[in-house]
């Protein structure tokens, strides 16, 4: 479980989180949508440990990530699987050794074992035959999807994925919400999805936090999203309805 | 392919540290191979000998200077050097530094000794040649134990005179002249004792030069000569002291004959046998001493003679 | 006003504190071992022929330059051999090699880390749990501090080495000239003092490179901005050094 006690963040004269508390249950899959530059990465990177809040505490099954020695938080980020917004792939390696990087450090598997998982996660966000190319070939929909497989290798109990598909054609975009799927389902993985994309939210989360204005405005099962009364939600709700029109029918089903 | 990386660094490093060291070992004037000893010497003057200044061995290079530093305690300087193995230093020989600082030619210069005399071992101490000093120091030394010898001669003369004629003066105090003779011949004893020791070891030092004065012999012909003439004449003088310590026991032993006698005015001591006693064991071994004293000396006068050879 | 004043302090403390890392996690070098390795090929092996190059016509120049300073009936040749050789070991050798690495090295380093950085290469290095600083900094300032002497000692027998040729095939003095020369002031303290430099140079190089990289802010101008001054502050500091170890040790 991960919980975020009173959590503010500034960076120099803007102050970009203030007083967000949210507790992550584990197994779930929580959805964090909001403006762009709301601050929905910041808070996505104060979960392992990558910004120090300014206020507040980040607990990780009980232990404030904050305050223990470097060589322990080292330890509890071997949890976590993360997705960076730009993939965050190393680009002086290939895409294969991209994915079997942490394998390599953090796995007991053997070069045969190795490649076949590296295949196999590579298979799973659709991208079999890219491994000898190096990250700068691929287009940016697959160096996402390099990098979440990168994430998901080592089979991590939290991932975070940080605007999963956006970049992705709507095809790949669902083969992604499933595999995101299967993992809360079948490895019951603790997911938290930063996005955009109502689509998305809609056929993955358990719940969903909107962040707006520095702080978490709503927070609720993804049922509730159309029901409720905060009207900067709803215009958030709306105005990706109207983007997406009406192709997108598990969208316009419950708001009609 | 894994260990590729691993080898061009291994190979660059060990090329580097082959070339630091040949490289080092060649400015220093070393044999590329092979290992060197180290050899110690002191000099009273560096004249501005730093590391790594060549040592030299009748002109040829057979090492550098490794260290050098100056010792407060005794204020002399001493250096560390690093002789090519395989060449043996003979004992008995000196290092002196050689070459003008101001040209940068400062250098050791190894004056060998003695072929046959057996190489030094490794940490062995070279000391500065002797330069004439040693002849310096013999000239020096040898006047002053003749001078030595010959004062407590005179004085020993002095009192065996003022002895004999108190012997014939019935009225003098002959209690007072035996201990004074006695006195002379516990002074006597002591000298003997102790310019026994320094003209030893004014010997040996002459021995261990020998090898020195061969080379001296071409570079400081001259001084040599006065060196030889002025040792020759301290000697000389030293002889007639010992000739004069001769004739004054001879006096001494007719002194002790005439008492032996009973003859003159000695009525007194014969009334009186322990003095009498006293002063022949007196005689006595002033005689020995004396006697001893002239052996030796004469053996010595004898070694020393070695210096007109050169 | 005070933040002005205080922020070379508080840079000096981010970097004290970035080589305290760093060197902390010396005892897991042998999980970056592979990463040592490919740093002290690009520092090194790969510096070779540009060191070898800036050397070659440095110990020329200063032979030629030497040799004609020196054109009086009353000095020896070999004075010109005793001059080039111990200023090439004791300074340029070290300086010169120091100069081309700063803009080589460091200025590859900076960039490279400055890049990760801003792409969150380095964060996604963390949260899989690995020690960015062990793993990025750590190999290259341990490159740089033992490659660094290797390009000494090639900065200096190339130096010399090309002095000598130019000085013979130049018709100033022949190579025995030289030699005697170099050999009748040579002094073991001069290679040693450069190799003390080097390996000071080394380590300032690649420590103040992956310092600007590695808190490199700002994109794509960050990186520049990184890169630039990884390369300058490298030359200061070089300068720096190089003054300190000739008062402290000469
Ligand atoms: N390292 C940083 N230094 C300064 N400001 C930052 C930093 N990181 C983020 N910010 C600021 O914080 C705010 C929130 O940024 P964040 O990246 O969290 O937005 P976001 O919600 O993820 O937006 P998007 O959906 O576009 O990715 C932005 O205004 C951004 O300028
Ligand atoms: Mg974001």
């Amino acid at each position: 479980m991960i919980e975020i006690q009173n959590l503010s963040k500034g960076f120099g004269s803007l102050q970009v989180l203030e007083g967000v508390s949210l507790q992550i249950h584990d197994g779930e899959t929580i959805a964090i949508i909001g403006r762009s530059g709301s601050g929905k990465s910041v808070l996505m990177k104060h979960l392992v440990g990558l910004l120090t809040p300014d206020e507040g505490r980040v607990l990780v099954d009980g232990t404030d990530i904050d305050t223990i020695p470097y060589e322990a938080l080292r330890r509890l980020r071997r949890q976590f699987g993360v997705l960076f917004q730009g993939g965050a792939l190393f680009d002086s390696m290939t895409t294969f050794e991209n994915v079997a990087f942490p394998l390599r450090y953090f796995s007991s598997l053997d070069e045969k074992g190795l490649q076949d998982r590296v295949q196999e996660c590579l298979d799973l966000v659709r991208l079999s035959g890219v491994g000898a190319k190096n990250p700068t070939e691929l287009s940016g929909g697959m160096r996402k999807r390099v990098a979440l497989a990168r994430a998901i290798a080592i089979e991590p109990e939290y991932i975070l994925y940080d605007e999963p598909t956006s970049g992705l054609d709507p095809e790949t975009s669902n083969t992604i919400n499933d595999l995101i799927r299967h993992l809360a389902e079948a490895l019951n993985v603790t997911s938290v999805v930063v996005t955009h994309d109502m689509h998305s939210v809609l056929s993955i989360a358990d719940r969903v936090a909107f962040l707006h204005e520095r702080d978490l405005e709503w927070v609720g099962p993804v049922a509730g999203i159309h029901k409720c009364s905060n009207p900067h939600l709803n215009a958030f709700v709306k105005a990706n309805e109207y983007q997406v029109g009406d192709t997108t029918p598990a969208l316009s089903g419950p708001s009609a | 392919m894994e260990y590729s990386n691993e080898i061009k660094v291994g190979i660059a490093i060990v090329i580097a540290v082959v070339a630091a060291v040949f490289g080092v070992r060649f400015l220093q004037d070393l044999p590329l191979f092979g290992d060197t000893y180290a050899v110690r010497a002191e000099f009273e003057e560096a004249s501005g000998l730093t590391a790594g200044n060549p040592v030299r061995m009748k002109g040829v290079n057979v090492g550098s200077v490794g260290s050098i530093r100056l010792d407060q305690e005794t204020q002399t300087v001493r250096a560390r050097l690093r002789i090519e193995e395989g060449i043996s230093i003979p004992e008995g020989s000196h290092a002196k530094v050689a070459g003008f600082s101001g040209i940068g030619g400062v250098r050791i210069s190894i004056l060998p000794g003695p072929r046959e005399n057996p190489p030094l071992p490794p940490d062995a101490t070279l000391s500065a040649p002797p330069e004439g000093s040693v002849f310096d120091r013999l000239t020096d030394q040898a006047p002053e134990l003749a001078n030595k010898a010959d004062s407590v001669l005179t004085s020993t003369n002095a009192t065996m005179a003022a002895l004999s004629e108190q012997l014939q003066n019935p009225e003098s105090d002959l209690r007072q002249a035996l201990a004074s003779a006695n006195n002379i011949a516990g002074d006597l004893e002591s000298v003997t004792e102790a310019e026994k020791e320094t003209l030893r070891a004014l010997l040996q030092n002459l021995r261990s030069v020998s090898g020195d004065l061969d080379t001296f012999m071409g570079e400081n012909g001259d001084s040599l000569d006065v060196a030889v003439r002025r040792l020759n004449q301290s000697l000389d003088r030293l002889n007639r002291g010992l000739a004069s310590f001769e004739e004054t026991s001879a006096t001494l032993d007719t002194v002790a004959t005439k008492l032996n006698e009973g003859d003159g005015t000695a009525g007194r001591l014969l009334n009186d046998p322990t003095l009498y006693l006293r002063l022949d064991s007196a005689a006595a071994r002033t005689n020995t001493l004396l006697k001893d004293f002239q052996r030796d000396p004469g053996h010595y006068l004898n070694d020393m003679t070695l210096v007109k050879v050169f | 006003m005070l933040d002005t004043l205080l922020s070379p302090f508080r840079a000096l403390g981010r970097y004290a504190t970035l080589m305290g890392r760093a060197f902390a996690s010396i005892d897991k070098v042998g999980t970056y071992w592979n990463n040592l390795f490919i740093q002290m090929v690009r520092v090194g092996i790969d510096s070779i022929p540009i060191v070898a190059l800036a050397a070659a016509f440095t110990g020329a120049v200063f032979t030629v330059q030497t040799a004609y300073q020196l054109e009086t009936p009353f000095i020896p040749k070999t004075i010109i051999g005793s001059i080039v050789a111990p200023s090439i070991m004791l300074e340029l050798g070290a300086v010169i090699a120091g100069f081309i690495l700063a803009g080589r090295v460091g200025a590859r380093i900076a960039a490279e880390l400055g890049t990760m950085r801003v792409s969150e290469q380095i964060d996604a290095l963390e949260v899989m749990g690995l020690n960015s600083v062990g793993f990025l900094v750590l190999p290259r300032v341990l490159a740089g501090v033992l490659m660094f002497p290797v390009l000494y000692v090639v900065s200096c027998v190339v130096g010399i080495g090309t002095g000598i040729g130019v000085g013979h095939f130049g018709g100033f003095l022949s190579a025995s000239e030289f030699l005697e020369g170099a050999r009748q002031f040579f002094k073991l303290l001069d290679p040693t003092i450069g190799l003390i430099k080097s390996f000071a140079f080394g380590f300032i190089i690649t420590s103040v490179a992956c310092y600007k990289g590695y808190y490199t802010g700002g994109g794509a101008v960050g990186v520049g901005d990184s890169t630039t001054q990884a390369a300058v502050l490298s030359c200061v500091f070089i300068l720096v050094a190089d003054l300190l170890i000739a008062l402290l040790l000469l």
